[in-house]
């Protein structure tokens, strides 16, 4: 990297690289043909090439050259014998080609040209051959001829046959000639060898790829088919929860209806007891659940330890009292205590000279109420009402006992009120107030039987609903001095005026007088 | 599902929004949805040619064309996600920029016009839109600052990211990017001018200020060390990469830039400047590269460093790398986010 720059080296290095880099994208699928490749037909030799062969391989080869077989045992006895006794391949090839076979075949020797009439001649000659001639000779046969020759000495015996040399002349000459074209031929010939071994390479190594190329394909395919059977799965599995979403929303349909007809069944019960004479309801309380009794008790004690003492609550108390002396109930009309518990209001009515009578659901605190001489009844303040004829109470009075009712019977309750008060009689109800966040937080739920915390806002509205006037909100019982943060700054007295303000609020209301 | 995506058509101008769209189809497709493009002629110039397209897609209604169904409309590009459909989703690459952070000080009345009519036509189809992804914290950034409205960022990888690869480093800065001015190689043509060491800048890319970058460097007789290669294949990129002892990336406020990531991926430290805009969101200052101001003799210092510290350069190549494995970043990813709105 020291070395001086050389630009043009170096961007041709990296062009190098580049370009042995696999192309991004695969080329298009080769076209692969599945039948084997025919097998390559063995080269036809010109007869001349016929002479190049190493001797083992030339009989058969010009066999099957020129008569379209390999030689039979007795033919190439014969050849083989020709050629030992010196005669040329030429002449054997001559031989084969002008046999009445090779002429049936039509086997032609091109090439051969004017040295077939050498051929010929030699093979004309062939018993005249000096080798052959003294063999013969020797063996007895050639008559009185042979007899002579047989008892010339050796030497004499050779040059006797020295004419018949002629004869073999034209073998030679064509061996001769044989040689010469044979060896450029040769070489030819074992290039042509080595050029098939590497084609024979080249072809095993092509058909190894293809083996390859068949095998991957094979893959592709098979995993083709399985993603396929997983599509096909996925398809079944999303028709299955169509059909299952299709049969849940015709069961939603269905229960939609089912629950359509309960309300309308509902409904129309409810309108009915609505629409009900109010003397026909029952007038009895509804009879206490099993275990009743255990509960009143509990509430009882309950009571006494959380409400405040009797003492207490009719110190408290005493401020209605102003408010009733203006009312039709300082002319005698009786006053209705709703929910009256231990009868601390109403001992304090009794004590002031009204004509007080107070309701409650627990027999318990009756029993108190009724030990001091109270007149009570164990009676729901519905059914109460409901017993009132029109305009007969002078006052009705409830002290927490709106927060534990149900809305649609609070807002009976209100009706019923504004029925039985006669004009300018008064309602007063006191409950727990929650615009003290510790009251609407937490100490409203001191009592388990609260059923939700009602705001002053809304108890003004329901009272105005149901026709009563000078509606008055009484807020009260605020914390003592002592519990408050000390100062007073906006902030402080904010703070103060949300959780030390009045735990309890009443409402005052009264029946108008041209009711 | 069926969804049309929509983007803008520059004949003959290619580059990273040409590439990030067919990244989009291509994976939207790989994951078996029917996906179209609309590709929206866009001329840059005269300025009423991009009023009149504004008022045809703002015009445009595609909830159900020819009673097709269309479950997302995917929009790219300004003023594409004007386009009316009830579940339009904008991918934004970026604005027109010309009106926003590339306005001129002195801008022509018309140029005045255009860039109230778009800042209008802009913010009220992007709070239209059913939802908002931008290509880059710097675009989400942009339209936050210009527009009020907020994005939510969605990196891409470049095409072709499994390819790229790492190789011993050669005495050369690469610096692949279109020849523009925003993308101002000149910066580094100057800064080479400085550089003591022997190595080489190797330019790649076409562009219209190929004639002026070409002056420049025969100007300073620079021919012998910087090179403009032109547009070049992709394999040759890569190699170019693999090579490089650091990479130059030093644009005005990219949107997003895919060279870093590319950069990332061939594991080299990346060069850049501390006004790029994209590219600063992946380099890590003298941990996977240096954020440096655009000052030419400041760059030549730092690739004089890079040169003097050739096996410090190659560890925060590497630290690049392993920055880009922790990203996530994938097109998978991309259409999970994408789809799920």
């Amino acid at each position: 990297m020291t070395a001086p720059l050389d630009l043009d080296a170096l961007l041709e290095r990296l062009r190098r690289e580049a370009a042995a880099l696999p192309a991004d994208d695969l080329p298009d699928p080769l076209p692969l043909d599945t039948t084997p490749p025919e097998p390559v037909p063995a080269l036809p030799l010109s007869p001349v090439a016929l002479l190049a062969l190493p001797p083992a391989d030339f009989l058969p080869a010009a066999y099957r050259q020129l008569l379209g077989r390999d030689p039979d045992s007795s033919g190439q006895a014969t050849y083989q014998n020709l050629l030992a006794q010196g005669h040329a391949r030429s002449e054997i090839l001559y031989a084969l080609a002008h046999s009445p076979e090779g002429r049936a075949r039509g086997a032609r020797l091109p090439g051969l040209s004017w040295r077939a009439l050498l051929c010929r001649w030699s093979l004309a000659t062939r018993r005249y051959r000096p080798s052959r001639l003294r063999a013969a000779l020797l063996a007895g046969r050639g008559g009185a001829i042979g007899a002579i020759y047989r008892r010339l000495p050796s030497s004499l015996q050779h040059a006797a046959l020295a004419p018949f040399y002629l004869a073999a002349l034209p073998s030679r000459w064509l061996r001769r000639w044989e040689t010469r074209c044979s060896e450029p031929l040769a070489s030819l010939l074992s290039l042509l060898e080595a050029q098939k071994h590497r084609t024979d390479g080249l072809e095993a190594l092509l058909h190894g790829h293809l083996d390859r190329t068949r095998a991957r394909l094979d893959h592709l395919e098979a995993q083709s088919i399985r993603h396929t059977e997983q599509l096909q799965h996925l398809d079944a599995q999303s028709i299955r929860h169509t059909e299952q979403l299709q049969h849940l929303e015709a069961q939603s349909i269905h229960h939609t209806e089912q629950l359509e007809r309960h309300t309308a069944a509902l409904r129309h019960r409810l309108a009915r007891l609505e629409h009900a004479p109010l003397l026909e309801r029952p007038t009895a309380p509804p009879p206490p659940e099993p275990g009743q009794d255990q509960l009143n008790a509990f509430y009882l004690a309950f009571e006494d330890a959380c409400r405040g003492s009797e003492a207490e609550i009719r110190a408290t108390q005493r401020l209605y009292l102003e408010h009733l002396a203006h009312s039709p109930a300082a002319q005698g009309l009786p006053v209705l205590d709703l929910g009256c518990g231990r009868g601390e209001w109403l001992a304090l009515l009794t004590e002031a000279g009204y004509a007080a009578r107070g309701i409650d659901l627990n027999p318990l605190m009756l029993e108190r109420a009724r030990a001091q001489g109270l007149d009570v009844a164990c009676q729901d303040a519905l059914a109460a009402l409901a017993a009132q004829p029109d305009a007969s109470l002078g006052a009705v009075t409830a002290f927490h006992l709106v927060e534990h009712l149900p809305f649609p019977t609070l807002y009976r309750l209100f009706a019923e009120i504004a029925r039985t008060l006669a004009p300018g009689g008064l309602l007063i109800a006191e409950t727990p107030n929650p615009e003290n966040l510790l009251v609407g937080s937490h100490t409203f739920y001191h009592d388990p039987t609260h059923r939700n915390p009602v705001t002053p806002t809304f108890l003004r509205f329901l009272a105005h609903y149901h026709g009563f006037t000078r509606i008055d909100i009484l807020r009260l019982h605020p914390y003592p001095e002592s519990a408050k943060v000390p100062g007073n700054d906006p902030l402080t007295e904010r703070v103060n005026g949300h959780l030390c303000g009045p735990q309890d609020y009443a409402l005052i209301a009264q029946r108008p007088l041209d009711a | 599902m069926n969804l049309l995506v929509t983007a803008n058509h520059a004949p003959f101008l290619q580059g990273g929004a040409e590439a990030h769209l067919a990244g989009l189809l291509a994976a939207l497709r790989a994951r078996g949805h029917q996906v179209e493009a609309l590709r929206l002629p866009f001329t840059f110039d005269p300025p009423a040619a991009i009023e009149r397209l504004m008022a045809f897609t703002a015009g445009l209604d595609l909830t159900a064309p020819n009673g097709q169904r269309i479950d997302r409309l995917i929009s790219l590009q300004f003023p594409g996600y004007g386009i009316t459909h009830p579940h339009h989703v904008v991918w934004l690459m970026h604005q027109h920029r010309a009106v926003y952070e590339l306005y001129p000080a002195d801008p022509p009345p018309e140029l005045q016009r255009l860039r109230t009519a778009i800042h209008a036509y802009d913010t009220a189809a992007l709070a239209r839109a059913h939802a908002r992804f931008a290509n880059s914290r710097r675009v989400a950034e942009r339209l936050r600052h210009y527009n009020g409205l907020d994005a939510e960022p969605l990196y891409h990888p470049p095409p072709g990211a499994e390819h790229f690869y790492t190789a011993p480093a050669e005495a050369y800065l690469y610096a692949p990017s279109r020849l523009e001015r925003l993308k101002r190689q000149d910066l580094l043509i100057e800064a080479m001018r400085h550089v003591r060491s022997p190595i080489a800048l190797l330019l790649s890319g076409d562009g219209g200020q190929a004639d002026t970058y070409r002056r420049l460097i025969e100007r300073h007789g620079l021919q012998h060390r910087v090179r403009l290669l032109g547009r070049i294949d992709e394999r040759l990129k890569r190699t170019l990469y693999a090579h490089a002892l650091a990479v130059a990336f030093v644009p005005f406020d990219e949107d997003l830039g895919y060279v870093t990531l590319e950069a990332m991926l061939a594991a080299k430290p990346v060069l850049t400047c501390t006004d790029s805009g994209g590219p600063l969101e992946f380099v890590r200052h003298e941990d996977t590269g240096f954020i440096c101001p655009p000052e030419p003799t400041l760059l030549a210092e730092r690739i004089d460093w890079l040169y003097a510290h050739r096996p410090q350069a190659a560890a925060m190549g590497r630290a690049g790398r392993a920055h880009w494995e922790t990203l996530g970043i994938s097109w998978t990813r991309v259409i999970d986010r994408l789809l799920s709105v």
